[in-house]
């Protein structure tokens, strides 16, 4: 009773008491922080939007580039030849820039114009050796396929207008590769010359920028017309090389995914018909870190670790009637003698809508070992990941009271069990090598088993995820 | 002019409503901040946030109270949110809590200005627990969510509040009887 009346003398205090301020403190002053700030958003938020913009153009590019060296650049090969020529070579030089023509291509050089990948291109070689009385010997060509363009790597000794560029013309007759083992020496009236075919194994990491994080279905599906539509596929030779060429085998299989994901709800009951409404909104966060494995076909199984927090805020509003009596008296003088006054009570009934309002908020922290499983696909020219994942798990602090639109209740334990599930899809972005950017609009109910209601409850909250998935 | 007028006059940014609204409660806004500031440049400067605040934010105004306890909750929360910002300013209270042994007259015998010195006076997490559940009238619980600690904390940090201003006008009464 003190305390109320010594509560009640300080608000009389204090509660409307002035206090003066220095000058730099004026209305003006107000005005002008208020104009800063709006200015302050008018830059920020443009340049936000361009910074984004920059990122996500980046990462397109880098997307771009990593796919466009993957189907096109990683089965090329180089071949160089040589063409040796004796100091005492005085006839039968090459003076021609040769072309070499892969998969069935027609001789398109006068001086030479041999074809790989067939036995031909041997007899080829030494017909046009032998008649230009030299010696030629292809030592090796390994692992070749139409469509590759074979840049001239020239060896010290060759002179300049006697490199010879390979060039594979004809794509549209894709032939099986060709290993040509075997040397041959042709030897003719002049002194040998050589011309050396050699399968430059050095460029063939280039292959392994191809893989699951640009498409996520390897080889088979990577079409060279991601940046060429016109292209066909590119065929994965056979026998001991395929290895080298199998994405599937060159790579790892394991993935580590750290991903952050959030999500809302806005709870909202207008109808004047519930005795009790709730205007909310919810709000979840939720991280986790994955290993996943690559099954093939696009898929991915894995597990992991998440924390979430889950929490909502909002009003409560209960409208009731109640029926007020309202009593309204009058005195009436009746001046007839003897003059006397009679009171009349005069009572009214009156319905009245009483509203109270309060708050409400409740917070759930929880940890969960995700299961989840996804799946890579390309769409267009974009690479696409579908992921779902279920969450089991348990809270770690629950508190105040969980609301739906016309209910609310108390969290009364603090350890619940708890399962949510995710779905999500976006757009896989690499960014670097063996690194990839996933940006996921996501959908995730959660839910809390109430053990003391035995009841469980949840909500689908909607939002946005980034997922960084590196392959180890 | 009316609250109404005021309020849709400063929602169309009509700057003659807009300084009325200054006039009308700045002072008014200045001591509430004081009262939960450490000093008076860091008041001055709640109050010129305030102020933005409030006027960015007048079209939210559902006149469901008054247009003084709205701008006055806008301010609390401001300057809460600038206490909470600082970390560490809860102290543990163990001890109970302590009866305050007001009399009729304490704070009648003393100005405004001594009471306000004297709650100013009060280290920051007691006094932004005092002035709120003691001025503003908020509840323990509501306190405790506003600051992000338990009820228990509130409370105990208000009993301490009470005790120091206890003491504070033991010395204020012996000071005059002495003078």
């Amino acid at each position: 009773m003190e305390n109320q009346r010594l509560h009640t003398d300080l608000r009389n205090k204090l509660h409307d008491l002035e206090s003066p301020f220095n000058d730099r403190v004026s209305f003006e002053a107000v005005m002008e922080k208020r104009e800063r700030k709006k200015r302050r958003a008018i830059i920020w938020i443009p340049t936000f939007a361009v910074v984004a913009g920059l990122f996500v153009i980046g990462g397109l590019g880098m997307l771009w580039v990593s796919t466009d060296q993957s189907p096109e650049k990683a089965p090329q090969i180089t071949l160089s030849k040589s063409v040796y020529k004796p100091k005492f070579a005085q006839k039968g030089t090459l003076d021609k820039t040769q072309h070499l023509t892969l998969g069935g291509a027609s001789a398109s050089s006068e001086t030479a114009s041999p074809e790989i990948g067939t036995s031909e291109f041997a007899s080829s070689i030494a017909r046009k050796r032998a008649s230009s009385s030299r010696v030629v010997r292809v030592s090796k060509i390994e692992t070749v396929s139409p469509g590759f363009e074979i840049p001239e790597i020239a060896s010290p000794e060759s002179t300049s207008p006697e490199s010879t560029s390979l060039k594979f013309t004809s794509p549209e007759t894709p032939q099986s590769p060709v290993k040509v083992a075997q040397e041959e020496t042709l030897t003719a009236n002049v002194a040998p010359k050589e011309a050396v075919l050699v399968a430059n194994e050095a460029n063939l990491p280039a292959a392994a920028h191809q893989d699951m994080l640009c498409d996520p279905q390897g080889l088979k599906l990577v079409d060279i017309g991601i940046s060429d539509p016109e292209k066909t596929y590119v065929e994965i030779p056979e026998g001991e090389y395929e290895r080298s060429w199998d994405p599937e085998l060159l790579k790892s299989k394991w993935y580590a995914e750290m991903s952050a994901t959030t999500g809302s709800k806005v709870v909202i009951n207008f109808n004047e018909e519930d005795r009790l409404s709730v205007l909310g909104n919810m709000y979840h966060a939720n991280y986790h870190g994955l290993i996943l494995k690559d099954v093939g076909s696009g898929f991915m199984l894995g597990g992991g670790f998440s924390y979430g927090e889950w929490i909502g805020n909002g009003e409560w509003r209960t409208r009731e009637f109640e029926e007020r009596m309202k009593i309204d008296t009058f005195d009436v003088v009746v001046m007839i003698p003897p003059v006397q006054s009679v009171r009349v009570y005069d009572t009214t009934y009156s319905q009245v809508r009483v509203e109270e309002i309060g708050k409400i908020n409740y917070r759930i922290n929880k940890i969960a070992i995700p299961i989840a499983v996804r799946y890579n696909f390309m769409l267009g020219k974009m690479s696409w990941r579908l992921g779902a994942q279920v969450n089991p798990g348990m809270t770690l602090k629950t508190s105040g009271d969980f609301f739906g639109k016309t209910e609310f209740m108390p969290i009364q334990q603090q350890r619940m069990f708890t399962l949510d599930m995710k779905l999500a899809t976006g757009p896989a972005i690499s960014v670097y090598e063996n690194w990839v950017l996933i940006l996921e609009p996501n959908m995730m109910y959660q839910t809390f088993n109430d053990q003391v209601a035995k009841k469980t409850r949840g909500k689908t909250l909607t939002g946005f995820g980034v997922s960084v998935l590196h392959r180890f | 002019m009316t609250e109404k007028e005021l309020v849709d006059g400063c929602i169309r940014e009509d700057r003659i409503c807009q300084r009325e609204l200054w006039n009308r409660y700045s002072k008014k806004i200045m001591s509430l901040c004081l009262r939960y500031c450490n000093s008076q440049e860091e008041a001055e400067d709640a109050l010129m946030e305030a102020y933005v605040k409030i006027y960015d934010n007048l079209a939210k105004f559902r006149f469901q109270s008054s247009l003084e306890t709205w701008m006055r909750r806008v301010a609390v929360n401001l300057c809460i949110n600038k206490i909470r910002a600082r970390k560490h300013i809860w102290s543990s209270i163990t001890e109970d809590e302590y009866r305050l042994g007001y009399t009729d007259d304490a704070f009648d015998n003393l100005q405004v200005d001594q009471i306000m010195k004297m709650v100013e006076a009060l280290p920051v997490g007691y006094r932004t627990v005092f002035n709120l559940y003691a001025i503003e009238g908020y509840s323990h619980k509501d306190i405790a969510d506003m600051l992000g600690i338990d009820e228990g904390t509130s409370r105990s940090q208000f009993s301490k509040a009470r005790k120091v201003l206890q003491q504070s006008l033991d010395k204020a009464e012996g000071g005059s009887l002495a003078s």
